[in-house]
């Protein structure tokens, strides 16, 4: 079972213990309670929460709302990009609403983040931008495996290509080789086929579903109700809370 | 973030931006610039200058005076104006200042006549003293035919040797009683060639009988009174044997080599009082003035204030050599103050240039923060890439400056050394008497290790304010705001 009481003295970093039900032992991230709230001069409004539900291990879990549903806040926080004002995450025996400093550098590092927006590094060539990940999670550089991800994913050829070139569908998969040079555990996808066309929404969908099948979780947040589909189990928000769990 | 990724990402960054970091490392450029050809000049040429006349004993020298009323140029100096000491007081000058490696006494108010010759050129020249008023044309003619005459002052042995070592043949060793010490100069050459001496080595073992008179004056001790013509008809005679020997006409560019005198000598100091004694019996032998000291100080940077502490103590002193290297001190010093004022303006104009630079760099960069921070890039990591970007920029200005410096010094050499030296032939031959062949002005190697620290921290504390800026953004904030 692992500790997610909320006492102070607890520590930020979870020690596995023995795990008494398969819920618990199968959860990868745990989500209690946690709200976001957001202060505007006096005016503070609630983003997101209460909410509360799990993610387990190997999963390709969805998060579905419409836009200002709260759910690029909750991506935020789930990556740690963000802080939260209440409750509590456990993810990758981590607790994120605790960890800082080093602790949060590897958590960051230990995940993937695959954005709607690519996020690539314009000044870098494909390769480099596959090895950025490498190079700030402080790991060290693996071309091979990088060259492996990268015929996996069809870009080979693009190697030393400026990310300036590259199509919408080639940067995504640039995208999705960087967040998998680290070998994480799970991949956050915050709307990776909202900037593609139909033809690229489908490959990039079909790469993640493989994934998924190699046994990496993914967590994709959408706005697009056709991707139902593909998720294991999906949550919606509305107004910041969880209107379904299915 | 590992020092690949960051050098990686540093480059990728620079070179996607070299037109703005070239120009942003401008100010530095034109500061390392300045500073380099400031302290060149100033400490180049005047360290070149000053080494050199370290080197050089005569540049170390300062004449000391003894004197109730100022004077001003001890060559212009009347025996009246002269307090003469006794030579154990003089040796004791050297304790008026830490600076005085030692002080001796010079210019013993006696003048000698030598013979190098067994003929009567004693009695001629007693004839000659005794008929000086007489017939002294044509008396001198005859002596002239046999003698050979010179006239000299005291000079330690230490000065000698100082001035005349590299010409040095024999024993360099202080003469003894009844011993002296010959110079072999291009005056007397033919004179002694006259009797079997054509070259300095033939001097060396042999003997002379040197005929001593005196000045016609000399000063008391411990008195301003000149003694006057009270010694002329007094003559002295003693045999000396050659022990070593100076050949001056191979001393080509010692400017203060005394070679138009005929016949320098040198005698241990108990020969002098006993010459002194047997010429002139009636004053005390313990009395003999001399007219000036000599000291000799550990560098030439610490003449003046030693011929300061001397002037305090009521002696008179002056060394013509270092009014040339003040003369230059005060050029060097008013060009080097413009450059240097222009070089650190410079700079100062400098610091808000690169601050804006690296801050516009944040700016352009938040998204590229947001991204490596959301892949677990450190605080310090993000630092590093702003303040990298200043030292690359410090790096730009210390290379550009520093050769931009070194191409004006090399412009300079060839325009002072082709163009303006040549005109002034005796300025030229100067430097050579001091062992200066050419002027050559480029940095000293400390000089690079100095600009480059400079440069490197003018462009740190410009980048540390928007590097700090950068590394505290928040990834969620930037990467919201894209």
């Amino acid at each position: 079972m692992l500790i997610t009481t909320s006492n102070a003295n607890k520590p930020s970093v979870i020690t596995p213990i023995e795990s008494t039900t398969q819920v618990n032992r199968d959860a990868i991230i745990t989500v209690k309670n946690i709200v976001k709230r957001y202060k505007n001069g006096r005016t503070i409004t609630t983003a997101l929460g209460p909410i509360s539900f799990s993610v387990y291990k190997g999963e390709f879990f969805g998060i579905y709302g419409r836009s200002g549903s709260g759910k690029s806040s909750l991506m935020n926080i789930l990556t740690s990009l963000d802080s939260l004002s209440e409750g509590e995450i456990v993810a990758n025996q981590m607790l994120l609403n605790k960890i800082k400093g080093k602790e949060l550098r590897n958590y960051r590092g230990s995940i993937g983040i695959i954005f709607q927006s690519y996020n690539l590094l314009p000044n870098l060539n494909v390769l480099d931008n596959i090895l950025v990940a490498s190079w700030s999670a402080n790991r060290i550089e693996n071309k091979v495996y990088a060259r492996e991800l990268m015929e996996k994913l069809g870009i080979t050829k693009l190697a030393n290509m400026n990310i300036k070139t590259l199509s919408g569908g080639e940067k995504q998969r640039v995208a999705i080789a960087r967040s998998l040079i680290n070998k994480p555990s799970v991949i956050f996808c915050d709307e990776p086929t909202g900037a593609l066309d139909y033809t690229n929404e489908k490959q990039v969908i079909e790469i993640l579903k493989d994934l998924n099948k190699d046994g990496i979780t993914i967590v994709m947040i959408t706005h697009n109700p056709d991707l139902e589909g593909y998720f294991d189990r999906f949550i919606t928000l509305n107004d910041g809370q969880i209107l379904t769990n299915i | 973030m590992n020092i690949k990724g960051q050098t990686k990402l540093l480059t990728s960054n620079l070179s996607t931006k070299w037109l703005r970091t070239l120009i942003a490392s401008g100010g530095i450029i034109i500061g390392i610039m300045c500073i380099t050809i400031t302290t060149t000049l100033s400490f180049g040429i005047l360290d070149t200058i000053t080494k050199a006349l370290n080197s050089q004993f005569e540049a170390k020298k300062i004449n000391i005076l003894f004197s109730k009323k100022p004077i001003n140029n001890i060559f212009e100096l009347n025996p009246e104006d002269i307090t003469a000491k006794s030579y154990e007081d003089i040796l004791k000058i050297k304790d008026l200042d830490s600076n005085l490696e030692s002080a001796y006494p010079s210019r013993l108010n006696l003048q000698y006549t030598t013979e190098l010759s067994t003929d009567n050129c004693k009695e001629k020249f007693e004839k000659l003293a005794l008929s000086a008023k007489e017939n002294i044309e044509k008396d001198k003619k005859e002596y002239d035919k046999t003698c050979i005459e010179s006239s000299t002052t005291y000079l330690p042995f230490e000065v000698y040797l100082q001035e005349n070592s590299k010409y040095w043949i024999g024993s360099k060793n202080k003469p003894n009683e009844n011993e002296t010490i010959l110079k072999y100069t291009s005056s007397n050459k033919e004179k002694l060639s006259q009797i079997g001496i054509n070259k300095p080595e033939d001097l060396i073992n042999k003997e002379f009988s040197l005929n001593f008179r005196g000045l016609d004056g000399y000063s008391e001790i411990g008195t301003n009174k000149y003694l006057q013509s009270s010694i002329e008809n007094k003559t002295y005679s003693k045999k000396f044997k050659v022990v070593s020997v100076v050949d001056e006409t191979k001393n080509e560019n010692n400017i203060f080599a005394s070679g138009d005198n005929g016949f320098d000598f040198m005698l241990s100091y108990n020969d002098y009082i006993n010459v002194f004694k047997e010429s002139k019996a009636d004053i005390k032998a313990e009395q003999i003035g001399f007219s000036s000291v000599t000291g000799v100080v550990k560098s030439v940077e610490v003449v003046e204030p030693t011929i300061n502490k001397i002037k305090s103590n009521q002696l008179i002193a002056t060394s013509p050599l270092l009014k040339v290297l003040k003369i230059a001190n005060i050029v060097f010093m008013v060009i080097s103050g413009f450059l240097s004022a222009f070089g650190v303006i410079a700079l100062i104009v400098s610091i808000f240039g690169i601050i804006n630079v690296i801050a516009m760099s944040v700016l352009e960069k938040q998204k590229e923060i947001g991204i490596l921070k959301s892949l677990g890039s450190s605080n310090m990591d993000i630092f590093g890439l702003f303040i990298g970007e200043g030292f690359v920029i410090g790096l730009i200005g210390w290379l550009f400056g520093t050769g931009l410096a070194v191409g004006v010094l090399t412009a300079a050499n060839t325009i002072l050394n082709i163009f303006i030296l040549p005109n002034y032939p005796d300025f030229t031959k100067g430097l050579r008497s001091i062992g200066i062949e050419q002027i050559l002005l480029l940095p000293q190697p400390w000089l690079y290790a100095v600009t480059f620290f400079i440069a490197i921290f003018f462009t740190m504390i410009s980048s540390f304010l928007p590097s700090i800026g950068a590394a505290r953004k928040r990834p969620v904030e930037v990467l919201r705001n894209e």
